[in-house]
């Protein structure tokens, strides 16, 4: 809480994880682990197609 | 209080951060005390900026050329009624980053950071900070081709651009930075006379809601019109600097209603202009020229169709639209460096004690100035890479949101509602299938 020109302002309450605190990982399981498979096959598809069109000239 | 440098050597900068944020929370905190219609309306215009700016921001220089190359070459049939869909997708998006920004008071890069590590963090920072200096030098090339029909040489018109945008970024605080880019951000609407001035048919206008059909049937360089024009409508650095706008403001659960509603008068906004762009070209130049007009082609047909002064406004809107995109990616790329590596990160901090976040921005619109003044850079290789770096980006940054959005642990009640999840789903996966079908035809020129 800081005290500014007489009110009270809020600064750190009110989010379920402190914006001071340190931010902890994320457990990467189940569906969200799956997300990231899938994101990671996307990337790799992507950059092949961009290898390729690149070789061809297309850009 | 007297401040100087060295006592802050020793003091908490991010003390020092969060006590400057502070001002402008306690504005926000009188203004909800207070009762009565005028103190409504003063709280929703305080508190509106991020979404507007961000939206208005992103018909920048790339994107008027492109809403006016597509009206050019496909009429106002088909583009209309998906600038609306397009827009209500823009909406979804930007939503959650004030959601996110606002319950957090963390900004995007160092969610990602935090939450999934080093890896995904520094790919999200790398793609981003890249796709920002690629994207400032066609911001750039617009200013300096709006104010070549002023006569005035490139290098005088980059060097006021970008003392503009390095002066509003170094001396003020954030909320006069966000007061000065709205008003630099209004000079968006004069697509709205100047579409008038073309006096379209708007019966026309009706009818491409009625009868929507895809113009010339389904090609590659149609497919790559329609990403094009989706890439300028929903574009990775909007969700960065969106949510890091909504934390640098101080924005907090309490003012998410005002940020949605920020953020619905920004897409109204830039569907408007958008939608005026495509109306004015779809009108003056669709049934006589259409394909192949670049930027200084449709500047000069619009002299010749509607008279100089029409000229000269598009001219001065494509400056606007330049100069306004500049100011907020050089923003977003400072904010996303400062988040990334825990250093002050607030354009309230004064110059000489948060040199470290001032530089990244600065020194991206420098560079991307310089790359358009060297002879022959090659510019159109350079957009397509943007181009190609977003399309990359654009799922996995919207990817990120929606883990961040579904994660309880750092959002409580304010996850996403199902519609939000099922919305936010299926515009990741149609542009996974945009840019897939892109990619293809890419390898089978011939698929279409």
């Amino acid at each position: 809480m800081k005290r500014k020109d007489g009110l009270i302002v809020d600064l750190t309450s009110g989010a379920p994880i402190s914006p001071t605190d340190p931010l902890p990982r994320a457990q990467v399981k189940g569906w969200v682990k799956a997300v990231f498979w899938g994101l990671r096959v996307y990337i790799a598809i992507m950059l092949v197609l961009v290898v390729i069109g690149l070789a061809k000239g297309s850009f | 209080m007297a401040r100087n440098a060295n006592v802050y050597a020793t003091k908490d900068l991010h003390e020092l951060e969060r006590e400057l944020r502070a001002k402008d929370m306690a504005r926000v905190a009188r203004l909800y005390g207070k009762r009565g219609f005028w103190a409504r309306l003063r709280l929703l215009l305080v508190l509106i900026g991020p979404g507007v700016l961000t939206m208005i921001a992103d018909n920048d220089a790339g994107g008027v050329i492109t809403y006016a190359q597509t009206g050019a070459t496909y009429g106002i049939g088909f583009f209309i009624p998906s600038l609306i869909i397009a827009g209500f997708i823009a909406y979804v998006v930007q939503e959650m980053t004030v959601r996110l920004g606002a319950v957090t008071r963390r900004g995007h890069a160092e969610m990602i950071w935090g939450r999934y590590g080093a890896f995904w963090g520094w790919f999200s920072l790398v793609d981003l900070v890249v796709a920002n200096v690629l994207t400032l030098v066609t911001e750039f090339i617009g200013i300096k081709i709006g104010m070549g029909v002023f006569g005035v040489p490139g290098w005088i018109s980059e060097s006021i651009a970008l003392a503009i945008d390095v002066f509003a970024l170094l001396v003020l605080r954030y909320y006069t930075w966000e007061r000065i880019a709205l008003w630099i951000a209004a000079g968006n609407l004069i697509f709205i006379p100047l579409m008038f001035m073309a006096k379209p048919h708007w019966s026309a206008v009706a009818d491409a809601f009625v009868n929507w059909n895809v113009p010339g049937g389904f090609t590659a360089s149609f497919l790559f019109i329609v990403l094009a024009n989706f890439g300028t409508t929903i574009a990775p650095w909007m969700l960065f600097f969106q949510q890091s706008s909504v934390v640098d403001k101080g924005l907090t659960e309490r003012d998410i209603r005002h940020g949605q509603l920020d953020t619905a008068l920004g897409t109204l906004a830039m569907i408007v202009v958008a939608c005026a762009i495509m109306v004015l070209t779809g009108t003056v130049m669709h049934s006589s020229h259409g394909m192949n007009l670049d930027i200084t082609g449709i500047l000069n047909l619009l002299g010749a169709k509607i008279g100089p002064v029409g000229e000269r406004l598009f001219a001065l809107g494509l400056v606007e639209a330049g100069l306004i995109a500049a100011i907020a990616l050089t923003a977003s790329t400072s904010w996303a460096m400062g988040e990334a590596f825990h250093w002050p990160k607030s354009i309230n901090m004064p110059a000489r004690l948060a040199w470290k976040f001032y530089v990244p921005g600065i020194a991206s619109a420098v560079i991307a100035a310089a790359i358009v003044l060297i002879p022959h850079a090659p510019l159109g290789f350079l957009n397509m890479i943007v181009q190609v770096i977003a399309s990359i980006f654009m799922p996995a940054a919207l990817m990120f949101l929606m883990l961040l959005l579904n994660d309880r642990e750092v959002m409580g009640h304010h996850v996403n509602r199902t519609w939000q999840n099922v919305s936010g789903f299926a515009i990741i996966g149609l542009l996974v299938v945009l840019n897939g079908l892109y990619g293809l035809t890419v390898i089978f020129p011939n698929l279409f």
